[in-house]
């Protein structure tokens, strides 16, 4: 077997310029490098072992197959519905922009109009249900018969004098007494009359 | 001190389950430095070479087991090498319809344009001179001169008779001089 002597020795021969050469490494290679080719060389094949383990499996029964399905001519025709689409959007926004604008200015001039309305439906409001609560707390009175008053008046009239009969009755109560009972001056003198002779006169002195 | 265990026995420990990657880790160590060179003066780029050399590893890890000792290990190691190296120049041209002519010159170009090479211009004269070289001589130039690989191994690697491989180095030679001795 031959040695390193006798390779040598054969250049020599062959070539004196190159067997006299210093044999220089031209190439270099990154810092480190040799440390690193033993873990990524097991670092690959510890990953075909896990790609065969997994082709071994069940798994390789199952064809990638798309389940899914789409219309005919349905990828060639996309690029063209969404240029259309959006082209579409551009103008559809320059409309909802104007469109908007109106609808804001609409909404603005129904409210300023609206608002003397509303103001009026408030007052009337108030103004209906006021009466009619007051009404409620009357209405018992108005039940009350001329007869019934009369009987009364005629029972009690020495047990009331004039003083009492101001506390008892503030000027509201007597004017709702008034809003609900319609009595003509006649029938109140004639009431009077028929008590004790008192004329509406005496009763305006007071 | 550590024993160094020889090929024959890092064989017989690698096909023994419990100490099967211990043994290809030494099988590693022992032999990335000099393959590594080998496949990177045959494909001159570092990253081509590294993933060259990681191939041939797994294909070791994969193929060790059924490997019938005819030959020796380091044999059979610069074998997978050298075919890996060839078949990737290859599969080069065909993937680009280059022609050899410019595998050569872009193989060239990477001396002088790619990092990881050193500034020595004579270094890179001779380099270019090796390149210019047919494929399988270039191969044979490389173990013989840089390797010092006796001819029964070259034999075994590159599965071509001793003689042939005489002749061919010795034609080589002659032209890398001849190459050298132009300017």
């Amino acid at each position: 077997m031959e040695n390193r002597n006798s390779i040598l020795n054969e250049l020599k021969q062959l070539s004196p310029l190159l067997a006299e050469r210093k044999k220089e490494n031209l190439f270099s290679v990154p810092e480190n490098y040799f440390s690193t080719v033993e873990a990524n060389v097991k670092e690959k094949i510890y990953a075909e072992s896990v790609s065969a383990e997994l082709k071994n499996s069940g798994l390789k029964e199952f064809k990638k197959l798309e389940v899914f399905d789409v219309p005919y001519g349905y990828f060639e025709r996309l690029p063209i519905e969404i240029l259309q689409k959006t082209s579409r959007k551009k103008s559809l926004t320059i409309l909802e922009n104007v469109s908007e604008y109106f609808q804001y200015s609409f909404r603005l001039t129904h409210l300023l109009a609206a608002a003397p309305v509303l103001a009026v439906m408030i007052l009337a409001i108030v103004v209906i249900i006021k009466p009619i609560h007051e009404v409620e707390t009357i209405s018992p009175l108005a039940q009350i018969s001329n007869e019934e008053i009369s009987s009364y008046l005629s029972e009690n009239i020495s047990s009331l004098d004039e003083s009492s009969i101001v506390a008892q009755m503030n000027e509201k109560a007597v004017g709702s007494l008034n809003a609900g009972i319609e009595i003509q001056n006649s029938d109140f003198e004639e009431s009077l009359n028929d008590l004790n002779g008192i004329t509406l006169d005496d009763i305006q002195n007071l | 001190m550590t024993i160094q265990i020889t090929d024959a026995e890092l064989l017989m420990q690698f096909r023994t389950t419990d100490k099967r990657e211990e043994s290809y880790t030494i099988l590693i160590r022992r032999y990335q430095e000099r393959l590594y060179w080998h496949i990177r003066r045959i494909v001159i780029d570092h990253d081509d070479a590294n993933d060259i050399l990681q191939n041939v590893f797994i294909k070791v890890w994969k193929s060790l087991d059924g490997f019938r000792e005819d030959s020796q290990l380091f044999t059979w190691l610069y074998r997978i090498a050298t075919n890996e190296s060839i078949t990737f120049l290859n599969s080069k041209k065909k993937r680009f319809f280059l022609p050899i002519e410019d595998v050569t010159k872009e193989l060239k170009n990477k001396l002088t344009t790619s990092g990881n090479f050193s500034e020595s211009k004579t270094e890179i004269k001779l380099q270019e001179a090796i390149l210019s070289l047919p494929e399988k001589q270039r191969v044979v130039f490389n173990l013989r001169y840089y390797d010092e690989m006796p001819y029964d191994y070259m034999s075994q690697v590159l599965g071509t008779s001793v003689g042939a491989l005489k002749a061919s180095f010795h034609h080589a030679v002659k032209k890398v001089e001849k190459f050298l001795l132009a300017d």
